[in-house]
């Protein structure tokens, strides 16, 4: 699943920062179009107002001047119905011909009015010749009537015949057609311009419909990769997704999806066919149903969320666990889990593995090797016993040669049984069979006992051991067999290698949070082509190396072993001047507390009952009290009710709330059964407990394991001195 | 001081009865199973035993138990020797009222050394 997740980032990753890029330009060319697109709609809108505008202006000049040419046609009606109307009158006297006269004088005046207003300023000068010529016929008319009125019909008569009058017609029909020829230019000239402007507006805006064209053609262009782009994208996540998929159903092992409490979200068939469930029968069930009943939910659900993010470093988590099929049989199991992010919520994807026949072939090598120890230690019990007795001179002297061979098969036998036990220990510590017996302890002692023992081992080699201490007292947690199995490894390798008269340094300093353990000789060095596989198994620089040093292989694998055991590491660098200096750096802890008593066989420690539910702090307490208080670590109430009532007790550190269980109820219990015993409350709720019946209340942020130690030897002390 | 030694092996027998023997103080006695030292204890009584614990038949946890019934040996310090080194047993060892486990293969010269200093 780890491959998985990988998988799906490192297709992804390339995709995406592309499409990043892509998308930058995408949104650019969208800005840009957003922008031009109001631009030419807003010119367009313009130009067509515009040419609205001149066509309407158009449209009323025309209507108008078309009105001029009337008025004008009327006008010059009116002047020939008067004319005919005199003539008539002239001619009969009867004044019925008047009608029209009358009529047209009227129209003339109000048509004049008309154009007066209606035409240009610059027809005006016209326009007033024109009237003044009307008025000298209107006259000459009115001059007819009058003669015909006094009964003058042939002054009358001469005057129209003299031509004067049809000469003012003439004029007058002269001047009306000139008036309507310039009104008539003036609407071509007018029509002529609009067309001109329009022709204008026409490739304006045939010019902005082709860049709306080319702009809509560019949206639709990167619209549609985008598009591609997208299908692309989501195939490519389906093909993810259908590999994957094949993945978890396909799977030999079965495999689980969890949610973030536990319950199982998916699984594949493997799953059925491993614990005879059916899907439906799994599906939104707590996972601990697959499982033998070791925890609780809560605590369940307290180890899911301890386990890491699956990522490159591989901070999922592997851990053994008796499965437990539909049927009620039981199998052991490895499950890998590993945790990741799915909208938003932490999900859990597991796989399992049947573990039943690994761990029989784990059974039969474990019998093998601890038979093998047994069997190869007991023939050399009795060859390194003979020999032992015999070098040493036990039975009396050897002569010189024997002497030799004696020691030869001696050193040799003593380097087998050193191999027999580095086997085995790498053997413990690989199947994770080491026991360590941490406990708060000080370096100094430890480097100096160690170096005092191997004082006749470096005399052999006549190599001294110089060993500087700090002044302050350096503690840490750990096991001081182990230790003391490390620094022998770190300085008979350095006595080994260092040439004779040499001197071997061992120093203790702190070092930040560590204490650092330095062992420098004054060897050849670590050749370069050896310092990758110097913590190797069986490794060894060249291959007569181990015979001139008499080693294993697995000393320097060993001490990495223990070191990284206890929380620290292991290193080497060149010294200056010539050898090698390897440095052990280890955990160092505030040391607030007096030295314990050395372990004495027949004192008896005394018994304190401890009552948690946090196994890591059982052992912690567990260690922190040892040599000076025997801990029965108790992880239940129920447990814990047991234990009261069939042990008696120096002291009970309890735990309240330990989830649901109440820590309190185990008080009276206690308090009935052992009136005196203290109690002490060590708990992770800071919440005033005054009432309990308790001696004592140590809340765990503020109070630290030393304090609790302390507190507890103090109150034993106390109430042994009451008892007394 | 009286020693026992009680292994089914008899070269180891031989050997430890020697590396016993370098101490000058130590009257050494040796038995080759849990039955033959219960035979022994009858008319010799140890001032401190030396049990292998991998013996045929009785071996030395049931030897020591065996010889916790008697009142002359309820306090008899006990020593485990054992080849099967394993920490866990010998902290199992350790709380089964001994006084200490030597392991296997034992160092001859310093045997009797480490057996005085047990049993103190």
């Amino acid at each position: 699943m780890f491959g998985l997740s990988m998988a799906l980032s490192s297709e992804a990753m390339p995709v995406q920062t592309k499409s990043r890029s892509q998308s930058a330009i995408r949104a650019t060319a969208a800005a840009f179009a957003l922008l031009l697109i109001p631009a030419i709609f807003g010119g367009l809108y313009f130009l067509m107002q515009a040419e609205f505008a001149q066509v309407r202006e158009l449209r009323s000049t025309t209507e108008q001047a078309i009105a001029t040419r009337d008025d004008l046609q009327q006008l010059l009606i009116a002047h020939i119905d008067a004319e005919t109307a005199v003539r008539g009158y002239v001619i009969t006297q009867n004044p019925d011909f008047l009608q029209p006269y009358n009529a047209s004088l009227e129209r003339r005046e109000r048509l004049f009015q008309i154009l007066r207003q209606r035409l240009d300023p610059d027809l005006q000068p016209q326009l007033a010749a024109l009237q003044q010529v009307s008025d000298t016929r209107w006259e000459n008319l009115r001059a007819n009537l009058a003669d015909v009125r006094a009964g003058r019909v042939d002054a009358a008569r001469r005057r129209t015949a003299s031509g004067a009058g049809k000469a003012l017609m003439d004029d007058i029909r002269d001047r009306i057609a000139r008036i309507d020829r310039t009104a008539l230019d003036k609407i071509q000239g007018l029509s002529a311009a609009v067309t001109g402007s329009r022709a204008g507006v026409e490739k304006a805006v045939t010019t902005l419909m082709i860049g709306l064209g080319l702009l809509l053609l560019v949206v639709a262009v990167v619209t549609g990769r985008s598009l591609h782009q997208r299908r692309e994208a989501l195939a490519r996540v389906k093909r993810l997704a259908d590999r994957q998929k094949a993945m978890f159903e396909g799977a030999v092992d079965p495999m689980l999806l969890l949610d973030s409490e536990g319950r199982i979200l998916r699984m594949n068939p493997s799953v059925s066919r491993m614990f005879g469930y059916e899907e439906h029968e799994l599906l939104h069930r707590h996972n601990t149903v697959l499982m033998e009943s070791r925890f609780t939910l809560e605590q369940s659900m307290a180890w899911l969320a301890s386990v890491g993010e699956a990522g490159a470093h591989g901070a999922g988590r592997r851990q053994e666990f008796t499965g437990r099929c539909k049927d009620g049989s039981t199998f052991e199991t490895e499950i890998a889990i590993s945790r990741f992010i799915s909208d938003g919520e932490h999900q859990y994807v597991v796989a399992i593995r049947d573990i039943t026949d690994r761990k029989r072939a784990e059974k039969m090598k474990n019998e093998f090797v601890s038979t093998v120890s047994h069997e190869l230690r007991t023939p050399l019990t009795s060859i390194g016993g003979s020999l032992g007795l015999l070098s040493a001179g036990a039975v009396g002297p050897l002569n010189e040669k024997a002497q030799r061979l004696v020691t030869i098969a001696h050193s040799n036998c003593e380097r087998l049984i050193r191999l027999i036990n580095d086997i085995l220990d790498i053997e413990k510590i690989e199947s994770g069979k080491m026991e360590f017996d941490h406990r708060r302890m000080q370096v100094a002692p430890l480097v100096q006992r160690t170096a005092s023992a191997m004082r006749g081992f470096a005399e052999q080699h006549r190599v001294r051991i110089a060993v500087d201490l700090p002044t302050v007292p350096e503690s840490v947690v750990g096991d001081p067999d182990r230790l003391e199995q490390l620094l022998t490894n770190l300085m008979s390798n350095a006595i080994k290698h260092s040439p004779e008269g040499a001197q071997v340094e061992v120093s203790v300093r702190r070092d930040g949070d560590m204490t650092r353990i330095e062992v420098a000789d004054r060897g050849a060095g670590i050749p370069l082509d050896f310092r990758k596989r110097i913590f190797g198994k069986f490794a060894m620089a060249d291959a007569s190396d181990s015979r001139a040093k008499g080693g294993t292989g697995l000393g320097l694998s060993i001490v990495r072993e223990i070191a990284q055991h206890h929380g620290g590491d292991v290193g080497f660098a060149d010294r200056e001047g010539g050898g090698t200096i390897f440095f052990v750096t280890i955990p160092r802890i505030e040391d607030n507390l007096p030295e314990r008593p050395e372990r004495n066989g027949k004192h008896r420690l005394p018994k304190v009952l401890h009552v948690d539910d946090d196994l890591d702090c059982l052992n912690v307490v567990s260690s922190a009290f040892a040599e000076r208080a025997e801990i029965v670590s108790c992880g239940s109430l129920d447990q814990a009710h047991e234990l009261v009532a069939s042990q008696r007790f120096a002291a009970a550190i309890i735990d309240i709330d330990m989830h649901s269980e109440d820590g309190l109820r185990l008080i009276p219990q206690l308090r009935e059964a052992q009136p005196n015993v203290p109690i002490l409350l060590f708990t992770a709720l800071d919440s005033g407990y005054t009432d309990t019946g308790a001696d004592k209340v140590l809340v765990k942020s503020r109070a630290s394991i030393g304090d609790l130690v302390s507190e507890t030897m103090r109150l034993i002390a106390a109430s042994k001195r009451k008892a007394a | 001081m009286r020693v026992l030694y009680v292994d089914d092996e008899p070269d180891i027998r031989e050997i430890a009865e020697i590396s016993l023997g370098l101490d000058p103080q130590f009257e050494v006695r040796t038995a080759p199973s849990g039955e033959a030292a219960l035979a022994l204890v009858e008319q010799w009584v140890p001032d401190v035993a030396l049990f292998d614990v991998m013996m045929p038949g009785m071996d030395g946890p049931q030897l020591l138990a065996r010889m916790r019934e008697r009142p002359a040996l309820a306090n008899l310090p006990v020593i485990f020797v054992t080849a099967r080194a394993q920490r866990s047993e010998l902290q199992d060892f350790a709380r089964l009222d001994s006084v200490g486990v030597i392991a296997k293969p034992f160092d001859p010269v310093t045997l009797a050394a480490q057996v005085r200093s047990l049993a103190r």
